[in-house]
């Protein structure tokens, strides 16, 4: 058995020790913000950010709080969408691809029961299908809750609604309206 | 002399021309060896064509099979210790079914001969084998596909274009394969990666069942699927055999074609290819198209051999390459797409697309190479020593639906190369056992690109076994000892996904000890008992200890876990069969308790409520490898009964339980009870259609009730049944017989759904579907033969 074994250890020797490949996750997205502007006071901003810098499993992604005026009317866009793994500068800006190939893509925004808000996608694609990446928002008499956002990928079959396609970003942001 | 027939040979065809008999060398020669006494069959008895030198050996049931030969007269010699061998002429065309029966050599026990004849020794225990025409019949399916005809044999599918064999209850990397000798090393890191085999290069397919880790190694604690391509012919001329398959379905096409020769004048050398192009469209369910499920498959190989009086020595070398395509509906980015689409009565509209041969993402693009080499070298009065070392390289490529800067990208890409040596020596008869000693090496590497999903890793293993085999005339004893230690290596980063996470070199060291045990007695009237006992072990796989990432399809966050420990196994099983008369079938029970079972678990919280795991597309259920005791208990049966000549009916039946000892809770993916019947009826010969076959056949799957339908994301689908029917024929053209067959599966376009199939969450199952085969074969072989036979 000593000598088959050395036999197949010999032969396989030669392999080298081979490096471990960058860690590369070509659909991840590490961090999105969004940037909602008071239509009232241009000066009124809120940003709200979802990061998760080592990706999927590892540390649990972090998450601020959207801090809205009640009764207010505001504009948002997504305003960051990013791999921060990535070295290749095109790769690293998620944003950049999701506008040029907007006509793969829908952002879905989805606020819980309770919460007083209502977005309205205000962007359409060359195919007149709206996109989200820019939108308005209402908001109501004061209360807090979730606000579901979810970016889905949707190569050749957008048809204006969410059902097709999969999800590439879906994450719950806190949101209290006061 | 043979020379100068051949010269008149053109002439001799000229002028018979209304002589249309089978003589491409497809003939074959089977049938029983029994006791001139008492009627009971025996096992390992030799059998040698004296013309040709071909060789064969009753199996373990007592049959034989003598394939590739020529139409022509032969004598056949039959030998069996502690019998008289005897010297049979036979002439030979087409298919011709022989019992021998074989008297005792009562006087001299010592001066028996035993022809140093074996044709690859099996264990003793509970198998089914597909071959013949049963194996023509599955032409152009995939192996996973074909073996589910055995009854206790399924398959795990992910969709339609990838199955994975599952024998009594276990799969995946609890069932060897073994590829014309080779054991079979593809990725298996989850149940969407299918084997990387071509079935049109195999005459015969045997699954064995239950653990036979003695002979063929630790992880066998499920089963063997051992995939043989016919033996090399050492003849005269050029022959060859044309496969063509197409399917309604999904618009399937497959041809393959084999050429095989030998070159030199005194047939020492021999050689075949082969070669395999398969097409596929989008399958269809009984009332629409799945989209993106077409495949591509182009395959080759080459076989070279050497034989003479006493060393053998064969070449084998072989290409498979397949790019599937994965139904698109099945790509769900998170649990909300999962969920979504699994409440959908059918798949959206979009994805039911038409029958187009397009595959876009998600795909998969596998390649697999093999080169063999075998020698074997006969000692006079020792037996038969053999070497073969073989190398295997699989490739594996994933693509994923993404963005476009990523469009020209694989998402994952494994490289798996596998060394095995093997050295057995097969000792001629010892106080009247006989028998194999063996050591066996292999040396594995794996590399990744793209995502993590499993590290790299490099393996070494070794194994010493003995097998060995004492029969008389109604009872036959087997028992072997195994031991098998194996080294691993991984190389990861700690934090696998984090580029600057250091990295580690995890070392695990794994042996045992594998035994079996086994019997058979032969009862009259041609029964057969047989029990095995066989305790086998597993050491957990790579993806078991090492797995983290969410697996397309099913929106699971796996997690490995490297403290697991190997399985090992305690399998019992007995069955009584029956081979020849108006009756024959089986029946085998079985138990395989199995300590340390790994599988993977959701994972739940204090209050009995899913983890999830957040990632960026939200929460994935997490899943875990966990060790846990199970047993696998159950029963296959197949029965027939030849009611007439024209007339046979056969039924099958197989149930398998599975039940976690520490819980009590029955283990998913687990068979449901299956029950088939088949009504044959076999048609007079004419002088166009011979051996014409007509089948019906209705196959029954029960629920799977075993499993709560919280165990799962849908409770397990409703029973079905669904009909075939087949007809098959043989018709004689110019100097060859072709084989045609026409059958449909699914003859009522039955809507089911189907408890092993990954994406019975996502679609139907498949409609109705045509399948037309027709074997053509041609070749020249052993004309002169042809012409002695007129002569006489």
């Amino acid at each position: 058995m000593i000598a088959v074994t050395a036999i197949v250890l010999s032969l396989s020797a030669c392999k080298k020790d081979k490096e471990l490949p960058e860690a590369d996750e070509n659909e991840l997205i590490t961090k999105v913000s969004l940037k909602f502007t008071n239509v009232a006071d241009a000066s009124d901003i809120a940003t709200v950010t979802w990061a998760d810098p080592d990706g999927e499993g590892g540390v649990a992604p972090t998450i601020g709080t959207l801090n809205l005026k009640a009764n207010a009317a505001y504009t948002f866009e997504v305003s960051e969408v990013l791999n921060e793994t990535a070295t290749d500068p095109d790769e690293r800006n998620v944003l950049n691809e999701i506008n040029e190939e907007s006509d793969e893509h829908l952002w879905v925004y989805k606020p819980n029961a309770g919460l007083n808000i209502s977005l309205v996608r205000t962007d359409k694609d060359e195919n007149n299908l709206e996109i989200g990446l820019k939108g308005t928002a209402a908001t109501g008499a004061a209360s807090s809750g979730q606000l579901q956002v979810i970016l889905r990928h949707q190569p050749g079959v957008k048809d204006g609604s969410e059902t097709p396609g999969s999800s590439d970003f879906d994450a719950l942001f806190p949101v209290s309206v006061n | 002399m043979k020379n100068c027939l051949r010269l008149f040979l053109p002439l001799f065809i000229y002028m018979i021309p209304y002589v249309a008999v089978a003589q491409n060398c497809d003939s074959m020669i089977f049938g029983t060896v029994r006791d001139g006494e008492d009627k009971t069959l025996l096992p390992g008895a030799g059998l040698l064509i004296k013309e040709t030198g071909a060789r064969a050996a009753t199996d373990t049931d007592g049959h034989y099979h003598l394939h590739h030969l020529c139409p022509g007269r032969y004598t056949l010699i039959v030998s069996y210790i502690g019998y008289t061998s005897r010297e049979i002429k036979v002439t030979l065309n087409g298919q011709k079914e022989l019992n021998i029966v074989l008297e005792t050599q009562r006087q001299n026990l010592k001066t028996v001969l035993v022809e140093g004849v074996r044709t690859e020794l099996k264990p003793l225990q509970v198998s089914s084998r597909l071959d013949g025409k049963t194996l023509e019949m599955t032409r152009g399916e995939s192996l996973g596909e074909s073996l589910k005809m055995i009854a206790g044999v399924n398959s795990i599918q992910t969709g339609p274009t990838i199955s994975k064999p599952v024998v009594q209850g276990l799969y995946g990397n609890r069932v060897l394969i073994y590829n014309a000798g080779v054991r079979q090393e593809g990725q298996q890191w989850g149940s969407e990666h299918a084997p990387e085999i071509d079935p049109f290069i195999a005459s015969q397919v045997t699954v064995v069942k239950g653990a036979s880790s003695v002979m063929y190694g630790a992880d066998a604690i499920g089963g063997v699927v051992l995939v043989e391509p016919a033996p090399l012919a050492y003849g005269n001329g050029l022959d060859g055999k044309i496969n063509l398959v197409g399917m309604s379905n999904n618009g399937l096409g497959a041809l393959s074609g084999s050429l095989e020769g030998s070159p030199d004048k005194n047939h020492h050398f021999s050689w075949r290819i082969q070669g395999t192009g398969k097409v596929a469209g989008n399958a269809r369910t009984a009332s629409y198209y799945l989209k993106n499920t077409g495949l591509r498959e182009y395959n080759g190989a080459l076989m070279l051999g050497y034989k003479n009086k006493s060393f053998t020595a064969d070449v084998y070398a072989s290409s498979f390459n397949t790019k599937l395509g994965i139904f698109s509906g099945s790509n769900v980015g998170s649990t909300e797409d999962r969920n979504s689409a699994i409440g959908r009565a059918e798949p959206l509209k979009i994805y039911q697309s038409n029958l187009n041969y397009d595959i876009d993402r998600p795909y998969q693009e596998v390649n697999h190479h093999l080169l063999k080499f075998r020698a074997g070298y006969e000692l006079p009065s020792a037996g038969t020593l053999n070497f073969q070392y073989s190398y295997q390289q699989n490739y594996r490529k994933e693509f994923d639906v993404v963005r476009a800067s990523s469009q020209d990208n694989y998402q994952y890409r494994f490289d798996l190369s596998t060394q095995v040596a093997d050295v057995f020596f097969d000792h001629k008869p010892v106080l009247g056992l006989n028998g194999r000693a063996g050591i066996n090496g292999i040396a594995q590497h794996n590399y990744y690109d793209g995502a993590y999903l499993i590290p790299f890793f490099k393996s070494y293993s070794g194994a010493a076994y003995l097998i060995e085999r004492w029969s008389n005339k109604n009872l036959e004893l087997e028992g072997g000892l195994r031991y098998d230690n194996k080294w691993m290596q991984a190389k990861k980063r700690v934090i696998p996904r984090d580029n600057n996470s250091p990295v580690e070199r995890p070392e695990f060291n794994f042996d045992q000890v594998s035994a079996t045990l086994g019997a058979a007695y032969n009862l009259p009237l041609g029964y057969r008992l047989n029990a095995t006992l066989s305790k086998g072990w597993r050491p957990p796989s790579v993806n078991e200890l090492f797995i983290e990432g969410v697996h397309q399809g099913n929106a699971a966050f796996e997690r490995g876990d490297r403290n697991l420990r190997e399985e090992a196994s305690l399998n019992m099983s007995a069955g009584l069969s029956r081979q020849s008369g108006k009756i024959t079938g089986s029946v085998d029970a079985y138990r395989n308790q199995i300590d340390g079972y790994i599988y993977l678990q959701p994972q739940l919280d204090a209050a009995g409520m899913p983890i999830f795991e957040i990632t960026q597309r939200g929460g994935f259920l997490a899943y875990q490898y966990v060790q846990i005791n199970a047993r696998f208990t159950g029963l296959d049966a197949m029965l027939s009964y030849e009611i007439n000549q024209h007339f046979t009916l056969t039924g099958k039946f197989a149930t398998v339980k599975a039940i976690n000892t520490v819980n009590k809770d029955h283990l998913i993916y687990i068979p449901a009870d299956k029950i088939t019947g088949i009504v044959r009826y076999a048609l007079p010969d004419t002088r166009l259609f011979k051996l014409t076959t007509i089948d019906f056949t209705a196959i029954h799957v029960a629920r799977q009730s075993n499993v709560r339908d919280d165990q799962d994301f849908t409770p397990a689908p409703a029973a079905y049944t669904i009909f075939d029917a087949a007809i098959a024929s043989s018709i004689p053209v110019a100097r060859n017989e072709w084989n045609l067959s026409l059958s449909i599966s699914n003859l009522l376009n039955a809507d089911y759904r189907d408890y092993l199939n990954r994406f019975r969450y996502y679609s139907a199952d498949l409609g109705r579907n045509i399948t037309l085969r027709l074997q053509v074969p041609f070749g020249n072989k052993h004309q002169h033969i042809i012409k002695k036979q007129n002569h006489d």
